[in-house]
C-alpha cells in the first residue's frame, strides 16, 4: 500500500501547480481572495473526482497492464519529468507524462495497447484545438449574447464578479474530474486501489497540493495573465473548463495547462489574428513531443534496471 | 463571498453616487467662479472654499469605497485616475479664487477671463452628463469631442491675453506674480477637464 505515496505525491504536486490556471488571475489582479480561491478550488476538485473520476482511469487500463511496482516507478519518473520539464520553462503536461512513462515502461515487456495510445494522442491535439474552439466562440457568442446587453457600469461589474466565480468552481470540477486519473489510474490499473477509492484519494491529494502549496505559482501565472481584460480571463477559464469537461466525457485525461493555452489562443482568434504569438504554438508543440518521450525514455530505462538488477 | 453576493453592487453604487456628487460639486464651484468674475465678492470666494473642501471629503470618500472592493481590479486605477484629476480640476478652482481676490482684474483682459470661466462651467456640465451616460453603458465619444473643442477656445483664450498681457500695469512684484498664477490656474482648468474626460473614455473603452 505504500506505493500509492507515490501517486499522492504526484497528486500534490499537480495540485500545487495546475491550481493556478483556474483563480490566478483572479487572485492576482485582487478579485477574489487567495484563501476563498483555494477553498473553492480545493472542494470543487475533490466533487470532480468523486463524481467523475472514474470515467479516465479505465483508459490507463487499457493503455497497459501494470503492476504494483511499476505504477509506483511511474509516478515518480512522471513527477521526475514534469519537475524537469517545468524547471525548463516548457508548459508540460502531467497525464502525458504519465502516458509517456507507461509506453516507455511496458516496451519491455509489450503489454502496450498501440490503438488506444493512438486514441489518446488525438485527444492531446485536440485539446488545444477544442480549446481554441470554443474559447472563440464563447468570446464571440457570450460577447453578443449577454455582455452587450448589458450596459449599466455596475451590473456589468457584477457579471463578471459572479462569471469569475462561477467559471473558477466549474474549471475546478474539470480539473479533477479529468486529472485524477492521473494520479491514483496506475494504482487502480495495478489492482491496489477501487476505482472510487482512487478517484477520491486522488481527488484529496491534489486539493492537499491547492491548500498547502499554490501560492507562488498562482500569484506568477496570475500575474502574467493579468493583461487579459475580465471578460476574456473569464472566457478563459470558461474554455479551459467545458474542454477538460469534454475529454472526461471522452474518457481520456488530457493536459489542463495546454487547455489554457488553447483558450488564451481563442481570445486572440477572436479579438483580431494577429494578437497571435507563434513561438508559443511552437512551444506547446514542443511540450507535447518532449514530454512523453521524456517520460518514456525515464520509466523505460528504469524497467531495464529494475530486470537488471532482478527486481 | 456569501455577504459579497447578498449586498450585490451595492458599493459600486455607492461609489458612483459619491463620484456623481463630486462633479456636482465641482460644477457648481465652477458656475459660482463665473459669478465670481463677473460680480466679485469675498462671499463667493469663500463658498468656493466651502465647495473644495466638500469636494475633497467627497473624493475621500469615492476612494474609501474603491479601496474596500467596489469595482474589478482591472477598473480600479482608472477609475482612481479619473477622481483624482476632477479634484486636481477643483484644486485649481480654488487656486483662481483665491488669487482673484488678491488682484483688481484689469478690463483689458476681464472679458476673455470671464469667457473662459464660461467654457470652464460648460466643460463641467458636459464632463457630467458624459460620467452619466457612461455609467449607463452609452457611447461618450460627442461629450468627449465637445469637451476637446472648448478645451481648444480656451487655449485660444490664453493666447490672446498673452497678447495683451503686457498693457495691463502691475505695481509690483507680487501683483505679477498673483496675476500670473491666476492667469494659469484659470487656463489649467480646462486641461485636467479634457484630461478627465479622457480618462472617462479609456475607463468606458476597457470594459466594453
Amino acid at each position: 500500500m505504500w506505493r500509492i505515496t507515490g501517486g499522492l505525491f504526484l497528486g500534490w504536486s499537480l495540485g500545487a501547480n495546475h491550481s493556478a490556471n483556474i483563480f490566478g488571475t483572479a487572485v492576482a489582479s485582487g478579485l477574489v481572495r487567495f484563501s476563498q480561491a483555494v477553498w473553492l478550488t480545493a472542494a470543487y476538485v475533490v466533487l470532480g473526482a468523486a463524481a467523475e473520476g472514474t470515467k479516465c482511469m479505465a483508459t490507463y487500463s487499457k493503455l497497459a497492464a501494470l503492476h504494483a511496482d511499476a505504477a509506483f516507478a511511474l509516478t515518480v519518473a512522471t513527477a521526475v519529468t514534469m519537475t524537469g520539464l517545468t524547471r525548463a520553462g516548457v508548459p508540460a503536461s502531467t497525464s502525458q507524462a504519465l502516458v509517456g512513462a507507461i509506453i516507455g515502461w511496458s516496451l519491455l515487456d509489450t503489454t502496450a495497447d498501440f490503438s488506444q495510445l493512438f486514441k489518446i494522442v488525438v485527444c492531446w491535439v485536440l485539446t488545444p484545438v477544442a480549446a481554441v474552439v470554443s474559447s472563440t466562440v464563447l468570446h464571440r457568442g457570450l460577447e453578443r449574447l449577454v455582455v452587450k446587453r448589458i450596459r449599466s457600469f455596475s451590473a456589468r461589474n457584477r457579471f463578471f464578479l459572479v462569471g469569475v466565480l462561477l467559471t473558477g468552481c466549474y474549471a475546478a470540477y474539470g480539473l479533477g474530474a479529468n486529472s485524477v486519473a492521473n494520479v491514483t489510474g496506475v494504482y487502480v490499473n495495478a489492482g491496489l486501489l477501487r476505482e472510487d477509492m482512487g478517484a477520491l484519494l486522488g481527488g484529496l491529494s491534489i486539493a492537499a497540493g491547492i491548500l498547502t502549496y499554490s501560492r507562488r505559482v498562482m500569484l506568477t501565472v496570475g500575474k502574467g495573465i493579468v493583461p487579459l481584460d475580465p471578460f476574456s480571463a473569464m472566457v478563459v477559464v470558461f474554455a479551459e473548463a467545458a474542454t477538460l469537461h469534454l475529454f472526461t466525457q471522452l474518457r481520456v485525461p488530457v493536459s489542463s495547462s495546454q487547455a489554457v493555452v488553447g483558450a488564451v489562443l481563442g481570445v486572440g482568434v477572436a479579438k483580431d489574428l494577429k494578437t497571435i504569438n507563434a513561438r508559443t504554438v511552437l512551444k506547446i508543440a514542443f511540450g507535447w513531443v518532449l514530454t512523453p518521450v521524456g517520460a518514456g525514455a525515464l520509466a523505460l530505462g528504469a524497467h531495464a534496471l529494475m530486470n537488471a538488477l532482478g527486481l | 463571498m456569501l455577504k459579497k453576493f447578498m449586498r450585490g453592487d451595492r458599493k459600486e453604487e455607492a461609489a458612483l453616487t459619491a463620484m456623481h456628487e463630486h462633479l456636482d460639486l465641482l460644477c457648481a464651484a465652477g458656475q459660482t467662479l463665473t459669478e465670481l468674475l463677473s460680480a466679485g465678492g469675498k462671499d463667493l470666494v469663500d463658498k468656493i472654499f466651502d465647495l473644495e473642501r466638500e469636494g475633497d471629503t467627497a473624493r475621500r470618500r469615492v476612494l474609501s469605497i474603491i479601496f474596500e472592493g467596489a469595482f474589478l481590479p482591472y477598473l480600479r486605477p482608472n477609475l482612481c485616475r479619473f477622481v483624482e484629476l476632477v479634484d486636481e480640476a477643483f484644486d485649481t478652482v480654488e487656486d483662481t479664487a483665491r488669487y482673484f481676490d488678491l488682484i483688481a482684474l484689469h478690463p483689458t483682459i476681464a472679458e476673455e477671463c470671464r469667457r473662459i470661466a464660461s467654457f470652464n462651467q460648460q466643460m463641467c456640465e458636459i464632463l457630467i452628463l458624459a460620467f452619466e451616460l457612461a455609467v449607463r453603458g452609452e457611447d461618450i465619444r460627442e461629450q468627449v469631442l465637445a469637451i476637446r473643442i472648448l478645451e481648444k477656445r480656451v487655449d485660444d483664450l490664453k493666447g490672446d491675453i498673452y497678447q495683451k498681457i503686457h498693457e495691463v500695469p502691475v505695481a509690483d512684484f507680487w501683483q505679477g506674480k498673483f496675476y500670473a498664477d491666476f492667469l494659469h490656474s484659470l487656463t489649467a482648468f480646462s486641461d485636467l477637464i479634457e484630461d478627465a474626460s479622457d480618462a472617462l473614455y479609456v475607463l468606458t473603452v476597457s470594459f466594453r
